[in-house]
């Protein structure tokens, strides 16, 4: 079946309804040259099980980074909270840093190679390595 | 607080400082401080007796208020300072309902931990006493999905921390972490509705094993424990089985011989110095995001007053969004015993009078050092309603073992042991 150009516009809009932030692909990025990352190293890494890389976190509340732990750790932001204050209460580890945007994400992976971050994947330029990306 | 409570903690702090004073030529030490809290109401069906938060605390809800907020509700305050990348120190601060009914803050943790390799961390001072599953974050609310622990399985540690040392280390294997850690240390509890009674756990030691592989977590635990009771009411009957074996073993008839020496291996046998307690544990935990089953079980093997015990829980609930309704079963079995005691055959009607008082005086502490039997069924319904806080409903039904009073305490000359108790509690859980 054919469709009609006023067809296809409807099934375009409705699909950015139905799919909005939802669909949004997220991406996992590194200093330039950094090897690919999977996506339960990731986990590990936001869900403070491992500590060999530094994780950046935006800031609460924003959409990017709810999206990105719901499709890296199957958490929503509260469950997020709530491993954390397990995890800094036992003293076994301190959350990521938090830093402001994904411009604030990009120029902390370039300055640090064991630094990791997500930004949008809009926001992905030369000046990082997409090492995962979540959708 | 005794001295030799205190001295290792000096020890800890005293390092925590030379610590701080090298870190200072470099670079400044780097402070955090976190909080969490719990303000919780529990109402209680039971009129005869107090349901409590821990058997440390001297009341609670039934009795003295049928509903009250001293069993659950806490704040505690976590400094952490982190002197070079391996040298750091914490210190965390707790205040709850005391054994002497009062909320004074008390010192939970103070040590010091150094980073020897990335693998191997020691630490030095006041530390968590690793019983169970949730041991290091057991006061903090907010990170548990319940109102609070299961009783039947953490009443039964209600030491939480220790003045010594621990270390562990970390393996990995893949996506896998293996941590294998061991502690030694001694602590002081004080208990309730006594002068100065005291619990002096002298040493205690343990070894544990915890496998994280991604959602499962698998733990593996033994704890030894080395128990001196000063200033109970045990007391008194340990010195009555003394001093009538003292006196009946110096008569030379048989049969009063033979009492006097029944008495004095009663004695021994009960005697409040260095009392074992060893604790196995297992533990698994599934927690894949929108969903978490966890259970503990433990086997509890306690000589002299502390009867042997066999507890767990399991506990299963499901994430809709920032909704999460749990339910959890658990049960404690702890095994009742009794003493034939002084053989009172053969005894002239004084000594036999006070034979019969020293063995009903014998089973009747023999009853209420193991009167932990119960099972419970509880159903909860957690919400997360703002980004740092979540609000609890729970409702636990108590069914307790025969001649059996739970974890309750306070009880009234009418109180009945055995039956049904009920409760309802509503609970605020926060950090910051």
């Amino acid at each position: 079946m054919k469709s009609s150009p006023a067809e296809l516009a409807l099934i375009l809009a409705l699909t950015g309804l139905l799919c909005g932030p939802v669909c949004a692909q997220v991406a996992v990025v590194m200093v330039p040259g950094a090897s690919p990352l999977s996506k339960e190293q990731i986990a590990n890494l936001y869900l403070g099980r491992s500590a060999e890389l530094h994780p950046l976190d935006l800031p609460e509340g924003n959409a990017t980074r709810d999206i990105f732990y719901k499709k890296a750790t199957e958490r929503d932001p509260a469950q997020v909270k709530a491993t954390w204050s397990r995890l800094v209460f036992s003293g076994k580890g301190t959350p990521p840093k938090e830093v402001p945007d994904a411009a604030a994400v990009k120029k902390a992976v370039a300055a640090d190679p064991k630094a990791v971050g997500y930004i949008d994947k809009a926001a992905a330029d030369a000046s990082v390595k997409v090492v995962l990306t979540l959708d | 607080m005794t001295n030799t409570r205190l001295r290792p903690l000096m020890a800890a702090l005293s390092l925590a400082l030379s610590g701080a004073a090298q870190a200072a030529e470099g670079d400044a030490a780097i402070w955090s401080f976190g909080g969490f809290g719990t303000l919780a109401a529990v109402h209680s069906s039971e009129r005869e007796a107090d349901f409590v938060g821990s058997n440390m605390q001297p009341n609670g809800a039934g009795r003295t208020q049928a509903t009250s907020f001293s069993p659950d509700s806490r704040l505690g305050g976590q400094l952490t300072a982190r002197f070079t990348p391996g040298l750091s120190a914490v210190l965390q601060v707790v205040t709850q309902h005391q054994y002497d009914n009062s909320w004074t803050p008390q010192i939970e943790w103070a040590n010091v931990q150094y980073q020897l390799t990335p693998a191997l961390r020691v630490r030095l001072g006041r530390i968590v006493m690793p019983n169970n599953l949730l041991s290091q974050t057991r006061y903090v609310g907010y990170a548990n999905p319940w109102v609070r622990p299961p009783q039947e399985v953490y009443g039964e540690s209600t030491i939480t921390s220790n003045d010594g040392i621990d270390s562990a280390y970390v393996m990995r294997f893949g996506d896998a972490i293996n941590t294998v850690s061991g502690f030694y240390g001694t602590s002081t509890a004080k208990l309730p509705n006594s002068s100065g009674g005291r619990a002096k756990a002298n040493p205690s030691w343990g070894i544990n094993n915890t496998l994280e592989m991604g959602a499962t977590t698998l733990r593996v635990g033994f704890v030894s424990t080395k128990i001196d009771l000063v200033g109970t009411q045990v007391d008194s009957l340990i010195a009555g089985l003394n001093g009538f074996g003292a006196a009946a073993s110096a008569i030379p008839v048989s049969s009063i011989k033979t009492a006097g020496a029944q008495s004095y291996a009663l004695a021994q046998k009960y005697a409040l110095e260095g009392i074992s307690r060893q604790t196995l544990s297992f533990a698994a935990s599934y927690d894949p995001g929108n969903w978490f089953v966890m259970g503990e079980f433990g086997h509890f093997v306690g000589k002299g007053i502390f009867g042997s015990a066999n507890y767990g829980y399991a506990s299963a609930g499901y994430r809709y969004g920032t909704w999460t309704p749990y339910v959890t079963l658990a049960q404690n079995k702890t095994v009742a015993r009794t003493e034939t005691g002084i053989t009172t055959t053969g005894l002239p009607a004084q000594l036999a009078a006070g034979a019969r008082a020293l063995n009903a005086g014998v089973n009747t502490t023999l009853a209420s050092a193991s009167a932990e039997s119960q099972k419970s069924i509880s159903l909860g319904l957690r919400w997360d309603f703002m980004k740092n806080a979540a609000v609890k409903l729970q409702y636990d039904h108590m069914r307790l073992g025969q001649n059996a009073s739970g974890q309750l305490a306070n009880k009234s000359s009418s109180y009945q042991p055995g039956g049904t108790v009920n409760l309802v509690s509503v609970a605020v859980d926060f950090v910051f």
